[in-house]
């Protein structure tokens, strides 16, 4: 939420006074000794002890944890937590535990401190000028205070947060109550919040507020934040799992997210309605046209065609209802509005693919330089087959969604669409690429690559020669009749549909120019020792890699049109500059 | 390559009586026509992939006998029992079931099928095993 973003930065700008406001809590907790010398605020022992108590509350709820809620506004701000000290981490928890747990009813989600609600931090600074004694830098609560009106909602109303560590479980008396809004404030907050929360850390203050319970979803936010301040304040003998709070910090995340995608895939899937309905109308109106045309070609024609638009209406929109999900989850969607769903799709899971190649690749460097057994690293190479299998159906289903976004390579870098054939690598010229690299082989060995080169060189022609048939008979379909007669020509409808059930057999020609990618690899596998294979995967995996870095380094080439005045090539400086930018990595298997 | 047993029926037919096609199923036809020859590839004759499995056989020297389903009068029915002995859906909008090959009278398969078994060296030992490939 804009609050919450806006605030969480006020709420570190704010975090000292408040911790030294917070200070004397801890310290009467931990060390029940006089307050330390820092802290500005002069507290009455009554207040001392009821901190004391309310701490022990909250420790108590802390310990026990659970119980937050989720509240409406941002989530949790994983920064914010992060900046408090390292010793600080095991009393964030604790903090963590304890907003948790000082819900009711609500789902155990954490929710700490996406936005300091501005009152809260107004009542805060508001209590630590009135405190007795106090050394607090009155420019600092000014400041504060002023950049809390800045962002203060125009209606407070609906707001109903909690400040500060109040809760029904425990109560800072006397100073320290929250109030609804019907509370009295004190006058000088009036005007600038609906629920004054003070947390008055002194004697002094409204005894007459009632605390308000942190019930209410927001009131988890602030007592959230409040809790982390503690937490910055507690010193490390509390031990509070620090991993209950990063996970709760997660599941907070992970819902809001949740809710956001679920929001648009439904706003999706609405468009998506619209448009097919739009589209179904178009289709009628066709139909129309096409019975009252005096050439009106057989039913069979028509059906076929309305028929075939259907299915990819319903193919279009499954894809793209699954795309938006998918977006949703990884985080992003592809660039480009008149890319298919299933392009798009696949895109997205490339990248994905991309990042686990390099995990891969890593790690096969690292197992053949320890030198493991055959055993271990033959775990290795197992996995980096089934990564080439899962890039395999990844193209697969693409083949099916939107083949020519497969046999164009948008996907891949330009570098690697040089060497393109039929949606990817060449297998006989992987195979020429590896030879030398495997060296050295035995007689069998080589004996079997030389075979499955020359196999694999037969089937990729006639691979090559059948979609060459299917190119000439698609041009002669298309072509059949008459061009000069254009859309009216007498069989335009069912030389449509016979184009398009060519169309559709193009897509197993590329399912098949896949499989014999798969194929090849596999028998490589067969054919290799288990090291033998580990150095070809890893050769196999830095050839296209270093074809990727070529394809963004000749991106990213300088180009100048000023003679004389730049060097026209990179300096290795400069490739080197590039090369570290480089950060989407496309490139075609 | 040989096209059509159809046709070599009708040369031979005089006056022995042929086993009446009517009773034989389509099934029975498949495995029939599948043990005539070492190679045998059933297609369509407008099918781009059938072309390219003929092409692969004669690049590798093989001379496949070749049944075009779509001129034989019968075919629909052939292409059914292919279907159901591949496994594959019979659905009107399915992808075709051909090519299908079989060699020495055993089921090969589809194209998928053929090339996987090429690239893993047993295409080869199975053609000469049926005697379509010399060497």
């Amino acid at each position: 939420m804009v609050h919450g973003e806006e605030s969480s930065w006020r709420m570190e700008r704010a975090a000292l006074p408040l911790n030294q406001a917070l200070a004397y809590g801890v310290q009467a907790h931990h060390t029940a000794a006089a307050p330390p010398p820092s802290c500005f605020l002069d507290f009455q022992p009554a207040a001392a002890a009821a901190a004391y108590f309310g701490f022990g509350e909250l420790e108590e709820a802390l310990i026990h944890g659970g119980g937050g809620g989720a509240s409406a506004s941002a989530g949790v701000d994983p920064g914010v937590i992060i900046k408090g000290d390292v010793a600080t981490a095991q009393t964030k928890t604790a903090a963590a535990g304890y907003i948790a747990g000082g819900g009711s009813g609500r789902p155990p989600t954490l929710e700490i401190f996406p936005s300091w609600p501005m009152r809260h931090q107004q009542q805060l600074h508001s209590g630590n000028s009135q405190s007795v004694g106090s050394t607090t830098d009155s420019s600092s609560a000014q400041n504060t205070m002023s950049q809390m009106e800045l962002v203060s909602p125009a209606s407070p109303a609906p707001r109903q947060e909690v400040m500060m560590v109040t809760t029904d479980d425990y109560s800072y008396k006397p100073g320290l109550a929250s109030a609804p809004a019907a509370a009295a404030p004190p006058p000088s907050f009036q005007q600038q919040h609906h629920h004054p929360l003070p947390l008055h850390l002194h004697g002094g203050g409204d005894h007459d507020k009632r605390k308000q319970g942190s019930t209410r979803k927001d009131g988890k936010l602030a007592d959230a934040k409040v809790g982390y301040l503690l937490l910055l304040l507690l010193p490390d003998s509390i031990t509070v799992p620090a991993f209950t709070e990063r996970r709760l910090a997660q599941n907070r995340e992970a819902a809001r997210k949740s809710r956001l995608r679920k929001k648009a895939y439904v706003q999706q899937l609405e468009t998506s309605r619209i448009r097919l309905q739009q589209v179904e109308h178009e289709l009628q109106r066709a139909r129309s046209q096409v019975c009252c045309s005096p050439n009106s070609e057989t039913p069979s024609d028509d059906r076929l065609i309305m028929h075939w638009m259907r299915v990819r209406i319903v193919q279009s929109l499954i894809c793209h209802g699954i795309a938006v999900v998918q977006g949703l989850f990884v985080g992003g969607c592809s660039a480009g509005g008149d890319m298919s769903s299933g392009a798009a799709m696949f895109d997205m899971e490339y990248a994905r693919w991309l990042d686990d190649d390099s995990k891969q690749l890593a790690e096969l460097r690292g197992g053949l330089q320890a030198h493991l057994l055959d055993g271990n690293l033959g775990l290795i190479v197992d996995e980096c087959m089934q990564h080439y299998d899962e890039l395999f159906q990844l193209k697969a289903a693409l083949a099916r969604a939107d083949v020519f976004h497969l046999l164009t390579g948008s996907w891949a870098t330009p570098a690697e669409r040089c060497f393109f054939w039929m949606g990817g690598f060449r297998p006989s010229e992987l195979l020429k690429i590896l030879i030398p690299q495997l060296d050295p082989l035995t007689e069998q060995q080589l004996l079997g690559i030389c075979n499955l080169q020359q196999s694999s060189e037969q089937a990729e022609e006639a691979l090559a020669q059948g979609l060459h048939q299917l190119h000439q008979s698609l041009a002669d379909t298309v072509a059949a009749g008459t061009l000069n007669d254009g859309a009216a020509a007498p069989n335009y409808m069912s030389l449509m549909a016979v184009a398009l059930e060519k169309l559709a057999s193009l897509e197993s020609f590329y399912q098949q120019a896949d499989n014999l990618r798969q194929q090849t690899l596999h028998q490589m596998r067969r054919i290799l020792t288990t090291r033998q294979a580990a150095r070809c995967f890893l050769s196999i995996g830095e050839y296209y890699r270093r074809l990727r870095a070529l394809s963004n380094l000749w991106a990213s080439r300088p180009r100048d049109d000023f003679i004389g005045t730049e060097s026209l090539s990179p300096t290795a400086t400069e490739l080197q500059v590039m090369h570290q930018q480089q950060q989407n990595h496309f490139s075609g298997f | 390559m040989q096209y059509g047993a159809a046709a070599e029926q009708a040369w031979y037919m005089p006056v022995v009586a042929a086993p009446s096609a009517a009773v034989e199923t389509a099934a029975e036809r498949v495995e029939r026509l599948a043990s005539e020859g070492a190679v045998v590839v059933f297609s369509v004759s407008s099918c781009c992939m059938c072309h390219a499995v003929k092409r692969l056989f004669c690049g590798m020297g093989v001379h496949p006998t070749v049944h075009e389903l779509d001129l034989d009068p019968r075919g629909r029915e052939l292409e059914r029992a292919l279907a159901c002995l591949l496994g594959a859906a019979t659905g009107a909008g399915a992808a075709p079931v051909v090519p299908v090959v079989f060699i020495g009278g055993r089921l090969v398969g589809a194209m998928d099928r053929v090339m996987a078994a090429h690239i893993n060296g047993s295409l080869v030992p199975l053609l000469k095993e049926a005697g379509a490939l010399w060497l």
